[in-house]
């Protein structure tokens, strides 16, 4: 015990020359925390629209909450398309029917030529909307990964520096000197947990209750160091540990919808985008959100299972490397 | 001038040694563009049109991230000894980041060439009717954001904490750039957010030559992306200091 409550401090002194970089990092993801609450709020399906009459007198149509109608002379460049500025080009044909250019699919042309008839067609059955509490969760998760490779140079220095042989060596316990690490990364998402205290109390609706996202948070977190401890027991420079771990990260995140739900409609692919954690933690989030959490546990086991799995190979390897033979 | 040279030669031959660097431009690249666009490729009507967005995209993001590559190649701790005895030779300390600066983006600009040479005849992506315009102006780019990464260094006196910072500015300017899916497409709001990221306007240029053809964004960005590598680089000779290496 003594062993974890020296490291613990020593973290937190080592932690101080660098408070600069981990300010802005917290702050990013405040703000992005907010972003999220923020977007929740406004998102629905919006088609926007360019509407180009070509001399026609057909009246363009009428804009409404659904559909954004900008009527144009000449049709907008092809790029204007391409970055999805405008989702479709519409000209009138010559028996009243409207000519619609688009790059979107099928599904959208239907939903679109609905629109173009009735502005104000009903189309709440088809807008999959997620959950205020998915979406701060998913917002947050690229970000608190990656912090989480950040705060454990705590572990890669010492490693680096030869200092991680003399604790083997040293009569303490190697699992508390490690256990140290990970709460004191743990503990470093205190201000984003207090921002969702924060919320809670000025009224905000949030999602999940603070308890649910304490619990929530603390897994989240414990995966990315469980993911970037290994990464940077197996590979030797901090530098290209934390830049592969970032890779991933950055990747993993968002194939698995973090920020934007993906579908590829490949059914191949999408079990395999099924296989990453974080897809399985958002799946769990969603289920939690809508209320059904206890038929949806299968996900949050193998998220668990998973960073366990992780957990267990790096103190393996690590307990191998430099325990046994020292 | 020879002494110049052989310190670049040094950290070219450095850099194209690193596998994790190597990997980083090639693999991740291929990677990132060819999932990207698969997965959205199910709401476009022709998957075609998925691939050329996030090629587009997807290599911009990778340019960004060469800033990574110049902050590994000037402060990587292997490097950080032979710096030092570089500040007490003749030479001084001007090659020591100009030709850091200079050897990610030769390595970085290489390997997106080759990349985009063999990536898009084989998925039929089109890079506009002269091709050379969208690949010159990739290199002021390129350029900028090696020396971005440099400068970040030199002002934050530590890779990690360079790597970690950029890293995740560049992903949100991405982000808010529409790198990863477009946000023009979400409302007035975030299509305005969106026009607050350099990445936007760089993008805006890139589909602007690749799909219309369309020259009058090239020279505004190409005359931008210079002056702000000349400054980055003006900035990294006012901030460098001796001491980090000691």
């Amino acid at each position: 015990m003594k062993t974890f409550f020296a490291v613990l401090k020593n973290d937190y002194l080592r932690m101080l020359p660098r408070w600069t970089v981990m300010g802005v990092f917290t702050l990013f993801t405040l703000c992005t925390m907010l972003f999220a609450v923020y977007l929740t709020e406004v998102q629905h399906f919006n088609a926007h629209i360019a509407y180009i009459p070509q001399g026609s007198s057909m009246s363009a149509p009428q804009s409404s909450p659904s559909l954004t109608v900008t009527v144009l002379k000449t049709a907008p460049p092809r790029s204007a398309l391409m970055q999805q500025q405008y989702d479709a080009y519409v000209t009138p044909g010559p028996s009243g029917e409207y000519n619609i250019e688009t790059l979107k699919n099928q599904d959208f042309e239907q939903l679109l030529i609905l629109l173009l008839k009735d502005p104000n067609a009903d189309l709440s059955a088809l807008q999959p909307g997620r959950g205020v509490g998915v979406n701060v969760l998913g917002f947050m998760m690229m970000f608190v990964l990656t912090f989480a490779s950040f705060n454990l140079f705590v572990f890669a220095d010492d490693k680096e520096q030869g200092q991680l042989r003399r604790v083997a060596t040293a009569p303490v316990s190697f699992g508390f000197y490690l256990a140290a690490h990970c709460l004191f990364c743990i503990s470093l998402l205190l201000p984003e947990y207090l921002l969702l205290v924060t919320l809670k109390l000025l009224g905000w609706d949030i999602g999940f209750s603070l308890l649910q996202y304490a619990g929530l948070l603390a897994i989240l977190g414990l995966f990315g160091i469980s993911l970037s401890l290994l990464l940077h027991t197996l590979i030797k420079k901090p530098d290209n540990a934390n830049m592969l771990g970032n890779s991933i990260v950055v990747l993993t995140s968002i194939l698995s919808g973090s920020f934007y739900s993906l579908k590829a409609g490949n059914p191949v692919l999408d079990h395999l985008v099924d296989l990453l954690p974080q897809k399985q933690f958002l799946t769990f989030t969603a289920a939690l959100q809508n209320g059904n959490a206890a038929a949806h546990t299968g996900p949050l086991l193998y998220f668990i299972v998973f960073t366990f799995a992780l957990l267990a190979a790096a103190v393996t390897i690590l307990h191998k490397k430099y325990v046994k033979q020292v | 001038m020879q002494r110049f040279y052989s310190i670049f030669k040094m950290d070219l031959t450095n850099l194209f040694k690193n596998p994790v660097l190597v990997g980083y431009n090639i693999v991740f690249a291929v990677l990132i563009t060819a999932i990207m666009g698969f997965l959205m490729s199910g709401s476009y009507a022709n998957a075609a049109d998925s691939y050329q967005y996030y090629t587009v995209t997807m290599i911009l993001y990778g340019v960004f991230n060469g800033a990574m590559t110049a902050s590994n190649c000037f402060m990587e701790r292997d490097i950080k000894r032979p710096n030092l005895r570089i500040i007490f030779s003749p030479a001084g300390s001007f090659p020591i980041y100009f030709s850091k600066i200079l050897a990610s983006f030769v390595f970085d600009y290489s390997l997106h060439l080759i990349l985009l040479a063999l990536w898009c005849p084989a998925l039929h992506i089109s890079l506009g009717s002269r091709p050379i315009f969208f690949l010159l102006l990739l290199a002021p780019i390129e350029f900028a954001s090696a020396a971005l990464g440099t400068f970040f260094c030199c002002i934050f006196h530590s890779e990690e904490t360079t790597s970690t910072l950029l890293s995740l500015v560049i992903s949100v300017l991405c982000i808010l750039g529409g790198s990863f899916f477009s946000l023009d497409g979400m409302g007035k709001g975030l299509a305005l957010l969106s026009r607050l990221s350099p990445v936007k306007w760089i993008n805006d240029a890139f589909f602007a030559l690749c799909c219309d053809n369309d020259l009058h964004l090239f020279m505004p960005v190409l005359l931008g992306a210079t002056a702000v590598s000349a400054l980055l680089v003006l900035g990294c000779r006012v901030f460098f200091s001796t001491e980090d290496y000691l």
